[in-house]
């Protein structure tokens, strides 16, 4: 088997779904839809319009190194330093009006393991009934606490929450999409997967686009993140952006401030107006927060995953 | 090398568990998830270390002072903590 091949394969979609028919699509980008939440206008700059610091530069960083991630509380690149997922001062903006687009896109999400155990993420929706999120958040692979690992029990997805203001209410997933390199290696270039929620809420709050840009298209773009982090008062809504710092075939590194519980949020650029995600939001570290990037596998996989 | 376990309970200052609490790292040597545990009805949690090293666990609690413990972990073996949580001042 080639690296290519082997590659690809690592991206081989698994899912605890019984399924009948398997769609293929193939296109470069998947365009938002707005549904019916009152949007908010984008300002020039590719960010949001909302007040409070944003630091538009960002520092020079490292190249991005190929890990195999032990556990889902476990990423590995051996950097024996101190990380801190707010880098300096902490530039996150709180969202207040949630409800508007394009934040009601974007979901708290409480996660049930199969031991019972409960942890906080974030997930955004690219179509009715699927949101894109980290694959830490939907599979736990290797971990030190036998009964936890494999698909997670459920996950409650509140769009838009603000605290205890659930603007567009709560669903309870219990079927999931990733992929065998998360699945089967948890390895971090190929950490992300899907929720399937059982109605289409995705009509009402809208979605997010997403697509394939290239080395050069990403090259100092600013790119935004709104996700539920833990260190602020529950299930409020956080937002910071930034450019991007680097990037590899699988990952795109940036210093947006984030915290736990922000795993699974869209990183996006916006591009006409349009939330564009080009990467999905997993790992903090000490200089550089990342995510994985949609290259065209998982371009080719999110596609296959909307319904 | 198998991940560590950094384990313990998040308890008010009478030493009752308190449930619904965010707990995550907030420094760790390497790069980690960008997840965080709610604590269970009993105060408890229990995250996976990737490797040995100086971790910052905090909780944050609803009515509570953030806390933040430095727990060097060593080995495979469960790093057990009770983390009390004040109530806050401001």
């Amino acid at each position: 088997m080639t690296d290519l091949a082997a590659a690809a394969d690592m991206h081989a979609p698994i899912t605890n779904i019984t399924l009948e028919e398997s769609p293929i699509r193939e296109r470069l980008l998947s365009l938002p839809v707005l549904g019916q939440a009152d949007p908010v206008e984008p300002t020039a700059d590719g960010t949001e319009a909302v007040a409070g610091p944003v630091r538009p530069e960002s520092a020079t960083l490292m190249t991005a190194p190929s890990v195999v991630l032990p556990d889902v509380g476990a990423a590995s690149f051996p950097l024996d330093v101190q990380l801190e997922t707010v880098h300096g001062a902490d530039d996150r903006v709180q969202v207040t009006d949630t409800h508007r687009y394009p934040w009601s896109a974007t979901s708290s999400l409480l996660i049930t393991a199969r031991d019972g155990s409960q942890w906080i993420g974030t997930g955004w929706f690219i179509s009715p009934r699927t949101l894109v999120t980290a694959g830490h958040c939907v599979y736990i692979p290797n971990s030190p606490v036998p009964a936890r690992n494999g698909w997670v029990m459920g996950i409650q997805v509140l769009p838009g929450r603000n605290g205890t203001h659930l603007p567009y209410g709560s669903v309870t997933a219990s079927q999931f999409w990733t992929v065998r390199g998360w699945s089967d290696k948890g390895d971090e270039n190929y950490d992300y997967g899907a929720i399937i929620v059982p109605t289409a809420v995705g009509e009402t709050v809208g979605t997010l686009g997403f697509g394939i840009y290239g080395d050069d298209d990403l090259t100092d773009r600013v790119v935004n993140i709104a996700g539920y982090p833990g260190d602020k008062p529950a299930g409020t809504m956080w937002y910071d952006a930034r450019m991007i710092a680097s990037m590899n075939s699988s990952k795109v590194y940036y210093d947006i401030d984030t915290a736990g519980g922000q795993s699974g949020a869209a990183v996006y650029l916006i591009e006409d107006g349009q939330r564009i995600g080009v990467a999905i939001h997993t790992y903090g570290g000490a200089v550089t927060n990342s995510g994985t990037r949609i290259s065209e596998p998982v371009f080719k996989n999110l596609s296959d995953w909307k319904v | 090398m198998a991940p560590a376990i950094v384990a313990g309970r998040v308890v008010d200052q009478d030493g009752q568990p308190i449930a619904g609490a965010s707990v995550l790292f907030t420094a760790s040597p390497v790069s980690v998830p960008d997840i965080a545990q709610v604590t269970a009805s009993d105060g408890g949690f229990a995250m996976a270390a990737p490797v040995p090293g100086r971790y910052s666990v905090s909780v944050y609690a609803a009515g509570h002072a953030a806390v933040q413990r430095e727990v060097d972990v060593t080995a495979a073996e469960p790093e057990v903590l009770e983390i009390v949580v004040g109530r806050e001042t401001c």
